[in-house]
C-alpha cells in the first residue's frame, strides 16, 4: 500500500522516508519491521506472535500499527522512535481482523476491516468497519462494510469517505484458510460516509467471482483496485479496475497475455503522488505491472520473482517494491529497476512508506 | 541407509568435501552441482515422465479407435484400462508445473479438475446433442472442459454418458465415437508436444538448468528475476503436494467445507473409481523426482551438503504416507465413509502436512535457498 499523509511531513527538509513491512525469518518466526529506506541498519525488527499483513502509520504520533493477517485478532502498535512494541490490541470478541486499516486525517480515529464471524458459522455475514478512538484504542463503534469479507480500505481525499474493497469471500476461523462460498460469492467496492456512518454507494465487478481485495486512492479521487479471480484457473479476467465517479467499475486496458501473466492474483496496489501511475504486484505470476492512470491502460511489465509489497516513496518520488526473497527494490519512470537491499527475511504482502 | 547409488558415491564424497566451506551464497562448486543435478533430473526423470505419458496417450488413442471400430465389452474394458495408465502417467507430468506446460493452458487442456459444477458432463452432453462439427480444429478452439483426460473419463466411465449402447447405435456411434477419438487424439498430440519440449535438444531444458543459480558474483537484480532450477523443482513439488493434501484427499474427506461432510464427487476420478490409485501414483512420482533413479537427485544434493539425515527423513515421510494409502482397500467413494479407511486417509492427510512442512521449512535452510513466499499463500 502507499500511505503518505499531509501531517507526516510534506515539506520537512530533514525528514526521511521510512518503510514498514511484516516479514518472516527462515525458521518461520514472524516479525514487524521499519527502517529508513536508505539506512536499513537503523531500523527495527520486532518479533510478534501472529503473522502480520498490512501496516498503517499514525499521522501525528510516532506509531505504526501492524494488522495480523486473517483470521488474526491482534494489532501490534509499535513506537518507531523507541523501536518497541508498545501495545497489542485485540479484536472484539467474535470478530477478527482482515489485515488492513486506516486512520482518519487527524489521526483521532482508526478504521479496521473486520469479520463478525460469530454471527454465522455456515453462511457468513457482511463485514464491518470497526471504529477506534486512537487516543486509547477503545472500540467506539462499527459501520457495515457493504459486503462479505472487507479487506483493504482507504480514506478518500475528502477525509470523510472510506472506500472499501469487499472481497466477497466467506471465511471462518474454524477453517481458517478455506473459502466457503465461492459459488455464491459477490465482491463489491463500497463508499462509506464516516460522519453519517452509512454506505453511500456500492459497485460490483463484471463477474461476482472477481474478488476485489486491495486498492489505493489517488489525490484525484481515482480508486485503483487489485482483483483476485476465484473462477476456474484456465479462465482470465481483468485484474486491475479503476473507479472515479463512473456508473460502473472500469477495467484497465491490457492484453489477454498480460492478464494471464498475473495468474489471477493481484497482491498490492500503489499509486504515485502525482496521480499518474499505479503499480500492481502479482507474485503468483512473478510480475509487477505499471499502469497509466490518465489513459487507463497498461504501460510496462517487470519480471520480479515473488514480489508483493508496493509503496510510493514521497521523498525520492519513486516506487519501492519488496519480495519474498528478502529484497527491496526501487523504480521510477525512465529508470531501471534497482535492488536497494538484500535481507535474510522474507517480506510479506504489503509495504508502507511515509516521511518521518 | 536408503540410498544406493554406487556410480555417484565417489563424486558425492568429493563434492561433500568441496562444499564444506559453503557460506551465504552457493559456492562455485555448489552452483556447478546444482546445475548438474538439475540437468540429470531433467534428462532422466522429467524426460521419462513425459515420454511415458506420450506413449500411454498414444496407445489410448489407438485403443479408442479400435473400440469405435468394434464397440463391445472387451474393447471398452481395454480402453478403460489404458485410460487408467495414461492418467497415472499424467500424475507424474503434472508435477512439473513450469516450462512448456505453462504455455496456452496445457495443463487444463489435459485435465479439467477440480470440476465442482460438473461442467465436463454438462458440456459434453450438450455438444453431443448439438449439430456442431466434431474435429481437431473445432475441439482445439472449444472450451478446455471438453478436452483431455477428464473428458475421456466421462466418455469411457460415466454411468449414463458412457453406456456401451451409445457407441453401438448408428447415430450415437457417429457423434460419440467421433468425440472419443478426437479427444484421445488431441490428448496424445498435446502429450507429444510436451514430451518433445523437454528433450535435451530443446531450448527449454537449457533455460531451466541455467536460470540464475546464485553465486557471490550474481547481480542482485538477477536473483529477483530468475528462479534457480532446484528451487523451481521444490516449489513445483510443494504445489503438487498441497493439491494432493487439500484437493485429492481433504476435499472428499470434507475437510475443506464448512459442513465437514464427506463428498465423493470431489474426488479426482470419481467416475472411474480410480482416485486413490492416482493419489498413490502422484506421491510415487514425487519420490522419483527427489531420488532420480541411479543418477544425481535432490536427495543426493542434500547428502553432498552433509544433510543425509534430512534426505532420509524426507523419503521416510513419503514412504510412510504411501504405506498408509496402500492400507485402504476400497475406492475413495466408499473409503471416506468407512471408519477404518477414513481414519487412514485422515492420517495420510495429516502426514502430508508434515511432509509439506519439511519441504517448506527444513529443506530451504539445508539447501540455503529461498522459496517463493507470497506466491503460494497470499491474502
Amino acid at each position: 500500500m502507499s500511505f503518505l499523509h499531509p501531517l507526516t511531513g510534506y515539506g520537512q527538509t530533514n525528514s526521511r522516508a521510512w518503510c514498514f513491512s511484516a516479514c518472516n525469518d527462515s525458521s518461520g518466526q514472524h516479525f514487524v519491521a521499519g527502517w529508513p529506506i536508505h539506512e536499513p541498519n537503523r531500523g527495527f525488527k520486532v518479533a510478534v506472535p501472529l503473522r502480520a499483513h498490512d501496516s498503517v502509520i499514525h499521522p501525528t504520533h510516532s506509531q505504526v500499527l501492524f494488522f495480523s493477517r486473517r483470521p488474526g485478532s491482534d494489532i501490534y502498535c509499535i513506537d518507531y522512535q523507541s523501536r518497541r512494541l508498545v501495545r497489542t490490541l485485540h479484536a472484539k470478541a467474535g470478530h477478527h481482523f482482515y489485515g488492513h486499516g486506516c486512520f482518519s486525517a487527524d489521526g483521532k480515529y482508526l478504521f479496521t476491516s473486520e469479520n463478525p464471524y460469530h454471527r454465522s458459522r455456515t453462511k457468513g455475514s457482511d463485514g464491518v468497519i470497526g471504529i477506534y478512538d486512537s487516543a486509547d484504542y477503545q472500540r467506539i463503534g462499527e459501520i457495515p462494510s457493504g459486503g462479505i469479507g472487507p479487506h483493504q480500505l482507504k480514506m478518500m481525499p475528502d477525509q470523510e469517505t472510506l472506500v472499501v474493497a469487499n472481497g466477497g469471500i466467506f471465511t471462518h476461523p474454524a477453517l481458517p484458510r478455506e473459502k466457503l462460498n465461492l459459488d455464491s460469492m459477490q465482491s463489491s467496492l463500497s463508499y462509506i460516509d464516516t460522519k453519517r456512518q452509512n454506505i453511500i454507494d456500492r459497485y460490483y465487478p463484471q463477474d461476482p467471482q472477481m474478488s476485489i481485495r486491495h486498492l489505493d486512492c489517488s489525490g484525484q479521487n481515482q480508486v485503483i483496485m487489485g482483483v483476485q479471480y476465484q473462477g476456474p484457473a484456465f479462465e482470465s479476467r481483468p485484474l486491475v479496475l479503476s473507479h472515479r465517479g463512473e456508473d460502473r467499475l472500469q477495467a484497465m486496458l491490457a492484453s489477454e497475455s498480460i492478464w494471464r501473466s498475473q495468474a489471477q492474483y493481484i497482491a498490492s496496489v500503489a499509486i504515485d503522488q502525482q496521480s499518474e501511475i499505479a503499480l500492481t504486484s502479482a507474485p503468483r505470476g512473478g510480475v509487477v505491472d505499471c499502469w497509466d492512470l490518465k489513459r487507463g491502460e497498461h504501460k510496462q511489465q517487470f519480471n520480479i520473482r515473488d514480489a508483493a509489497g508496493l509503496s510510493f516513496n514521497p521523498k525520492q518520488k519513486n516506487f519501492v517494491i519488496s519480495n519474498g526473497l528478502g529484497q527491496i527494490l526501487q523504480w521510477s519512470t525512465g529508470n531501471s529497476l534497482q535492488v536497494l537491499q538484500q535481507d535474510a527475511f522474507q517480506w510479506d504482502n504489503h509495504l508502507s512508506s511515509a516521511l518521518i | 541407509m536408503i540410498f544406493s547409488k554406487p556410480r555417484n558415491q565417489a563424486l558425492l564424497l568429493f563434492l561433500a568435501a568441496a562444499l564444506a566451506t559453503t557460506l551465504t551464497y552457493l559456492s562455485k562448486d555448489k552452483q556447478d552441482l546444482e546445475k548438474q543435478v538439475a540437468r540429470e533430473i531433467a534428462e532422466n526423470t522429467i524426460v521419462n515422465f513425459h515420454q511415458n505419458f506420450a506413449l500411454s496417450t498414444k496407445v489410448l488413442s489407438a485403443k479408442s479407435q479400435a473400440f469405435c471400430i468394434n464397440p463391445n465389452e472387451t474393447t471398452l474394458k481395454a480402453t478403460q484400462a489404458q485410460w487408467r495408465l495414461a492418467m497415472s502417467d499424467w500424475q507424474a507430468v503434472k508435477i512439473i508445473n513450469f516450462g512448456p506446460i505453462k504455455v496456452n493452458n496445457l495443463s487444463w487442456r489435459l485435465q479439467f479438475w477440480p470440476d465442482k459444477k460438473n461442467l465436463v458432463g454438462r458440456k459434453i452432453k450438450s455438444l453431443l446433442k448439438s449439430k456442431d462439427v466434431i474435429d481437431h480444429a473445432k475441439l482445439e478452439e472449444s472450451s478446455v472442459v471438453i478436452q483431455g483426460l477428464s473428458a475421456l473419463e466421462y466418455l469411457l466411465f460415466d454411468r449414463t454418458g458412457a453406456k456401451l449402447s451409445h457407441y453401438q447405435t448408428n447415430e450415437g456411434e457417429t457423434r460419440q465415437c467421433a468425440l472419443l477419438q478426437t479427444v484421445a487424439s488431441l490428448t496424445q498430440q498435446t502429450a507429444e508436444h510436451l514430451s518433445s519440449s523437454w528433450q535435451a535438444k530443446d531450448e527449454y531444458l537449457s533455460v531451466f538448468v541455467n536460470t540464475a543459480t546464485i553465486t557471490p558474483e550474481t547481480n542482485m537484480a538477477d536473483i529477483a528475476t530468475g528462479t534457480p532450477p532446484l528451487t523451481q523443482l521444490i516449489e513445483s513439488i510443494l504445489v503438487n503436494l498441497e493439491t494432493l493434501k487439500n484437493d485429492k484427499l481433504g476435499a472428499p474427506l470434507g475437510l475443506k467445507s464448512a459442513s465437514g461432510k464427506t463428498n465423493a464427487f470431489l474426488a479426482e476420478a470419481w467416475r472411474s473409481q480410480h482416485s486413490l490409485a492416482l493419489a498413490s501414483a502422484n506421491l510415487s512420482s514425487v519420490r522419483q523426482l527427489l531420488v532420480n533413479g541411479e543418477l544425481l537427485g535432490l536427495t543426493d544434493f542434500l547428502i553432498a551438503d552433509d544433510h543425509q539425515a534430512l534426505a532420509s527423513r524426507l523419503l521416510m515421510q513419503i514412504d510412510a504416507i504411501q504405506t498408509t494409502l496402500n492400507t485402504v482397500d476400497r475406492p475413495m467413494a466408499e473409503a471416506i465413509n468407512h471408519d477404518e479407511s477414513r481414519a487412514a486417509l485422515s492420517k495420510a492427510h495429516t502426514d502430508l502436512a508434515a511432509l509439506i512442512s519439511t519441504l517448506k521449512r527444513d529443506i530451504p535452510i539445508a539447501m540455503n535457498i529461498t522459496l517463493g513466499f507470497n506466491d503460494n499463500d497470499g491474502d
